[in-house]
């Protein structure tokens, strides 16, 4: 019988990640092992095993961590209310973020209003347009009380910002229905037990990316067109960050924010590093730039979301993953670790993190190729050592989710 | 593709397709068949199919290209890359010719929604049929040179997710057929049109 793990572990255990996040503005170059000031490109070496990687997780309805400190990591997981699922944000964006004290953990979840058979069309199930498909509902748990409690139907996509408001969409209406967009408004709540008040004043295809200090970074989709990178710097006060863009990762202070624009057949992809507070651009820099030594030529497109540690931030690449070195005013290219994405992964590379202060450990998932059910894995790897261990497939709904906030800086 | 023939003579006989019941003899259905090969180099095939037995009474195939990799969980949503669109039926939801979005406009197919099959459990969205022009049917190639709307080479198969053909060589005939066995426009939503796999 699984034992629920003691909240006060798990908590620490949170506080702990939360005291990790908030040295990361501090953790300069000096931080690092000498080694990793020169880090290896190449080939990652992948075999299977057991790895155990510092961090929090979720998997279905399981939050899990630290791993390695016990063999009895079963045993120190705590259940969720409902697994955490957020299909509307897929792998763009975590599907649970805690709060900077460790205390809560906000995650996304889904209830189907009908059984949908994703390999049929609608109308063959009777589907008609504007039918009610799913809601989904964000919720909150609590790891030292192990109370877990439901927001508003129709929300997702939670972001903590320091002082503890979270922010997060309220679809308008609450259900994803059959052929129609999922239109939101970004919520935020001062507190969980606050009353709701909308940032944005029309409901659209909204996004939350994370906080940026005390201002919130989205994105706004369109039908038919790219996204833009907005900053919401109050209820109502919407700019643009970066038009038609992606967005890539925000700097530990909360101060900048790393975003792509082009891709392959829409131009060169460039990596773009723009100040939250004006939209001004800080550096700029060409993917074509980067070396893979393996694959003999650039990688064709970046994603996100990355991870930023220090001065450090890691995303997925065409070719595996990629390590670039941000300052204030300039990115370059460090590490390419080169990944078969073809023969590892579906395709692509989900959530790389780093989870450790010296940013040797990187952590992502993926898809496994294969026939018959979807299966997934967890990668923990030393991107010194060029090393990674991937853990034993898992059914792909209980795939092991990274549990992190995007945003950065303080209010 | 014997699937789909298979499916539209079982859908014919259970009459799930409302317009089959008033089907007159002869009527026929204009579908899609796409088989998912490379990012770059697939193949959209469309068919004319007699309604009641999914006989095969015309079909051309073209090169087509999908997503920027090959995980149909990957959205772009956020960042600009997806993988190629998810296998499984879909029903059309409608064909335009001067559709008008800041990324994709011109002579366009919409599909439905669709969920991956994967550990994101992504419902993928805005998802169509298209090439590159303008909402003109024009290419923005020469002086005001736009390259989301100049097919200018193989790398325009790439897509964020969507099925792209040629607007050079196979988008004018892919729309010419369609406009012969369909002739439909406008929105709609017609079930089982396009099959992925």
């Amino acid at each position: 019988m699984r034992r629920a793990f003691p909240g006060r572990r798990l908590r620490s255990l949170l506080g702990a990640l939360t005291a990790l996040g908030a040295a990361v503005a501090a953790l300069a170059v000096g931080l690092f092992p000498a080694a990793a000031n020169n880090p290896p490109s190449g080939p990652l070496r992948i075999a299977q095993g057991a790895p155990t990687a510092p961090g929090l997780y979720v998997a279905g309805n399981q939050l899990s961590g630290p791993a390695g400190t016990s063999a009895g990591l079963p045993q120190q997981a705590q259940r969720l209310a409902a697994p955490a699922s957020s299909p509307l944000v897929g792998g763009d964006g975590p599907v649970a973020a805690p709060t900077r004290d460790g205390h809560l953990v906000a995650y996304s979840t889904w209830r189907w209003t009908r059984d949908v058979d994703w390999t049929k069309s609608f109308a063959e199930q009777g589907i008609a347009n504007g039918d009610a498909l799913g809601t989904p509902t964000l919720r909150l748990h609590d790891t030292s009380a192990k109370t877990d409690t439901a927001f508003e139907p129709g929300t997702f996509g939670a972001a903590w910002r320091s002082d503890g408001a979270i922010a997060y969409v309220r679809g308008d209406p609450a259900e994803y229905r059959a052929d129609m967009p999922y239109l939101g408004n970004v919520v935020v709540r001062t507190s969980p037990t606050a009353a709701p008040v909308l940032w944005t004043q029309e409901a659209g295809r909204y996004r939350i990316f994370g906080w940026a200090g005390h201002r919130l970074v989205i994105l706004r989709g369109f039908e038919g067109g790219l996204p833009d990178v907005e900053v919401l710097d109050g209820p109502g006060r919407a700019r643009m960050l970066a038009a038609g863009a992606g967005l890539l990762a925000l700097s530990p202070d909360g101060t900048q924010a790393l975003v792509s624009a082009g891709a392959p057949g829409d131009g060169p992809v460039t990596i773009s590093l723009r100040n939250v507070v004006d939209s001004s651009e800080a550096a700029s820099f060409p993917l074509r730039a980067v070396n893979d030594p393996v694959a003999g030529q650039a990688p064709s497109w970046v994603e996100g979301p990355g991870s930023w540690l220090g001065d450090r931030v890691v995303v997925p690449i065409s070719s595996g993953v990629l390590v670039l070195r941000v300052t204030s005013s300039s990115i370059a290219a460090e590490q390419v670790l080169h990944v078969d994405l073809d023969r590892q992964t579906t395709g692509s590379i989900y959530e790389p993190r780093f989870v450790d202060d010296t940013g040797r450990t990187i952590v992502w998932w993926a898809d496994l190729p294969g026939g018959g059910h979807a299966r997934s894995a967890q990668f923990v790897c030393n991107r010194l050592a060029l090393t990674c261990t991937r853990t034993a497939p898992v059914v792909a709904v209980r795939a092991p989710r990274p549990v992190y906030d995007l945003s950065g800086g303080t209010r | 593709m014997s699937s789909l023939r298979s499916i539209l003579a079982a859908v014919a006989a259970t009459g799930a397709v409302v317009a089959a019941s008033a089907a007159p003899a002869g009527a026929t259905v204009t579908t899609f068949d796409f088989h998912r090969i490379t990012n770059t180099n697939s193949v959209l095939t469309i068919y004319r199919q007699e309604l009641l037995d999914g006989r095969i009474l015309n079909q051309a195939s073209y090169r087509a290209g999908s997503g920027l990799n090959q995980n149909e969980c990957d959205s772009a949503q956020y960042d600009q890359v997806g993988g190629w669109l998810p296998s499984g039926y879909y029903n059309l939801w409608g064909h335009y010719d001067h559709y008008a979005g800041t990324l994709i406009q011109g002579r366009v197919w919409r599909l439905q929604d669709k969920r991956c099959n994967g550990g994101t459990g992504q419902i993928r969205n805005d998802l169509f049929i298209h090439s590159e022009e303008t909402s003109t049917n024009q290419q923005a190639c020469g002086s005001s040179y736009i390259e989301r709307f100049c097919w200018d080479g193989d790398n325009d198969y790439y897509s964020v997710g969507c099925i792209k053909v040629s607007a050079i060589s196979d988008l004018g005939r892919l729309h010419a057929n369609w406009d012969s066995w369909s002739g439909l426009h406008g929105s709609f939503n017609l079930s089982q049109r396009v099959y992925v796999y």
